[in-house]
């Protein structure tokens, strides 16, 4: 009788368990988990790539594609088309179209954020053509997450700067600040990361190649990864010779000279530097030469981070946040009134470069 | 009325921190910045100084209130013996329903919460019951099973809170705090008052005092505790202003919970889903405590047995927040106990200790006259 009583008294307090939760089994929903924005005439065309798991191990990727007045109204759309639910708590990239980009993302990434089943470390991007056909591509690669894995990846070793949904909306919303996306194209039937879309607002304004996407790494954070070519010309060369430069670790230190307008910024960057692979004629044991190594890479960052920062005035983009640096050093901040004069601030750029490491050799 | 409390219902003096803890961390920790940001913007930080330090005088006026009159150690008696039976009855009823009404409000932005991130299409009404059962569970065991839930509470509060919102340095801008000081007096002052919100909840030391064993030696911890909620939430505050911009924060609805969700672990892909399910224990603790200070009136005041007022009480709770249903309608109700509650704060307990000096004054100037 006891036991009864205590098993009883078991099963009742698991059927109030189970009596709590919306079960979701992971056959009978659909997880989007990217999903494309592309301008219709008059609306949006969202493409979304569902994974089908069928059986243990096999997955078939399904591609739906809806056309809808606005975002908002993209998943009721999308349900019309499934038999089963859409769940989307696993959405981890939404790519945005080149014609949807330069008309503005703000509703979309706006209702993005709002939801709280969608997590704040999503990506976003950029396609060079339409987000439709991009994504037809990425489902031959059988993965649903192809696209964020790609963007991840590079995050972490290569060159592209760190961005989720989250830092997108900390530049969207910050004062003095404009977001940047990766940029895709297709390159042999391959989708390739071919640099970032700089913004205005939430319109996409122009884009950078992965140089200085680069460049933009080394002056928003300690870049522990990414490498570009460095041209170097010395001794008795006459033809201009590349050689590839690792970063290893970096570290910007941004100071105000003049906050008043027109206002004047200095930024010294201490870069450490990893390079193996040099011309044949540079000796990688001798001083002198590591020497015109370091030369050479300070000048080059130098020189392309002052184009960078003038491409940037003159497209009105303000990426590395000038704007807000200028904000905290000033009681009175206006946004109209820096952008009037963001074309008369100036900088000055100091890298240190030291090579660390030069491979087996050094 | 005697006061004597026997000995096997009290609580050891530097217990008294843990239903302080749980009764004023409630769910406003996930969305104060918001409130707190509203007048003052990024420098609000002073003004939740400001707060914390206003709160240490009413917590010492609430030691002196109840440790000035001799064999009156509750707030009940002490209304009595100022106001008379009749009018002193009144405010009694006033402040057992205050804290039925700051029950109400922690329960049911409780369930908002589960409700926007866990549940969005549940039947709340069973789960109501069940969590109002094990309050039930809590309160009918007296004061002492309320500070147990409540030393669990505030364990596992610590022990998630701070580590998980620490895992967002690496998205911090220092930069955002700067300039420091851009805003005007009047506007810091003004978020002070919303920022008092938050600490509503101490209150409850004016019927907990006399089953604290010695209260007198309570004093220090009950100033301890509300040093360390002050940091917690000045920490907090400061990790988001840093982690948001102003303008983001603004359009933030539960700023300390997006925190902890940009951070990654293997296995907990959402951290954010599990601190919402750690809470719980730490409202039960909450509802419980401001439940039993509530019971305890009715049963100074009006002599109701405190299982009878127990059950009315929470059957009240559930009923309400069966038909209130809108957001609009919870935030009306909040912003309510938020007026009430600074009201009570600051306006009836600074005059309460006016009230009681002045009484200790004349009775000692008439105990030389008549000897």
């Amino acid at each position: 009788m006891e036991l009864r009583s205590r098993t009883l008294l078991i099963v009742a307090l698991c059927m109030l368990l189970a009596a709590c939760g919306d079960t979701n089994v992971v056959n009978s929903i659909k997880f989007v988990q990217t999903i494309g924005y592309d301008a219709a005439k008059n609306g949006v065309t969202s493409s979304a790539v569902i994974a089908n798991y069928e059986e243990q191990g096999k997955l078939k990727l399904e591609f739906y594609v809806t056309e809808s007045k606005s975002v908002y109204d993209t998943m009721p759309k999308l349900n019309m088309k499934l038999d089963f639910p859409i769940e989307y708590g696993q959405l981890r990239m939404a790519l945005f179209g080149d014609s949807f980009a330069r008309r503005g993302i703000a509703t979309a990434i706006e209702s993005l954020i709002r939801d709280p089943k969608i997590s704040a470390r999503a990506h976003i991007g950029v396609a060079d053509r339409d987000a439709l056909e991009m994504l037809n591509i990425a489902e031959n690669k059988r993965d649903p997450y192809f696209l964020s894995d790609l963007l991840e990846q590079n995050m972490k070793f290569g060159n592209l700067p760190r961005m989720n949904l989250h830092s997108t909306f900390f530049n969207y919303y910050g004062s003095g600040r404009d977001f940047f996306l990766p940029h895709f194209t297709i390159e042999r039937d391959e989708i390739k990361l071919d640099g970032l879309a700089l913004f205005k607002g939430d319109k996409y304004k122009v884009k950078i190649g992965v140089t200085d996407s680069f460049l933009l790494k080394l002056l928003l954070e300690d870049s522990l990864n990414g490498s570009i070519m460095v041209p170097v010309a010395g001794g008795n060369q006459t033809r201009q010779e590349y050689f590839l430069m690792n970063s290893i670790k970096s570290k910007p230190t941004y100071k105000v000279i003049r906050a008043g307008y027109p206002a004047s910024i200095a930024i010294h960057v201490n870069l450490k530097a990893q390079v193996k692979d040099v011309p044949q004629w540079i000796d990688l044991t001798s001083e002198d030469e590591l020497a015109l190594l370091e030369k050479s890479i300070e000048d080059y960052c130098v020189k392309e981070i002052q184009n960078l920062i003038s491409l940037c005035k003159s497209n009105e983009v303000d990426p590395l946040g000038l704007g807000d640096l200028i904000r905290s050093r000033s009681k009175n901040w206006d946004s109209r009134q820096f952008d009037k004069h963001y074309k008369e601030l100036t900088t000055t750029v100091v890298v240190k470069a030291r090579i660390i490491r030069t491979g087996a050799s050094g | 009325m005697s006061q004597v409390t026997s000995e096997q219902y009290t609580i050891s003096p530097y217990l008294i921190i843990f239903p302080l803890y749980v009764g004023m961390v409630g769910v406003g920790i996930l969305t104060y910045q918001r409130r707190v940001m509203e007048h003052a913007g990024y420098n609000s930080w002073v003004s939740l100084i400001i707060t914390g330090l206003s709160m240490h005088l009413l917590l010492w006026m609430l030691y002196k209130i109840l440790s000035s009159i001799e064999d009156s150690r509750d707030i009940v008696a002490i209304n009595h013996k100022l106001f008379g039976k009749w009018l002193g009855n009144l405010i009694n009823l006033a402040i057992v329903l205050y804290f039925v009404l700051g029950a109400f409000v922690k329960f049911k932005v409780y369930v908002e919460m589960i409700q926007v991130w866990l549940f969005p299409s549940m039947n709340f009404l069973p789960v109501s019951i069940v969590i109002l059962l094990i309050v039930y569970y809590a309160v009918s065991g007296g004061l002492r099973s309320v500070t147990g839930i409540a030393v669990w509470a505030t364990m596992i509060s610590c022990l998630s809170i701070v580590p998980q919102v620490s895992l967002t340095f690496p998205y911090l801008h220092p930069m955002n705090l700067l300039p420091l000081f851009n805003h005007s007096a009047t506007d810091i002052l003004l978020s002070s008052k919303d920022m008092g919100f938050e600490y509503l909840g101490f209150e409850t030391l004016l019927f907990i005092y006399p089953f604290v064993k010695t209260p007198e030696k309570s004093q220090k911890w009950a100033h301890l505790i509300m040093i360390l909620v002050t940091l917690l939430y000045l920490m907090i505050l400061i990790l988001a202003f840093m982690f948001f911009t102003e303008e983001q924060l603004l359009h933030t609805i539960w700023p300390t919970l997006n925190m902890i969700g940009i951070f990654e672990v293997p296995l907990l892909q959402r951290l954010e889903y599990m601190a919402v399910s750690l809470w719980f224990i730490k409202i039960i603790a909450g509802i419980s405590i401001f439940i039993w200070a509530a019971c305890r009136g009715m049963k100074l005041a009006f002599h109701f047995r405190p299982r009878i007022s127990l059950i009315v009480f929470l059957a009240a709770i559930t009923v309400s927040s069966y038909f209130i249903i809108d957001h609009r309608t919870v935030e009306w109700v909040s912003k309510m106990y938020a007026n009430v509650g600074l009201y009570f704060i600051y306006a009836y307990i600074p005059f309460i200790f006016l009230c009681v000096m002045v009484r200790k004054r004349l009775a000692s100037r008439a105990t030389p006259a008549n000897e």
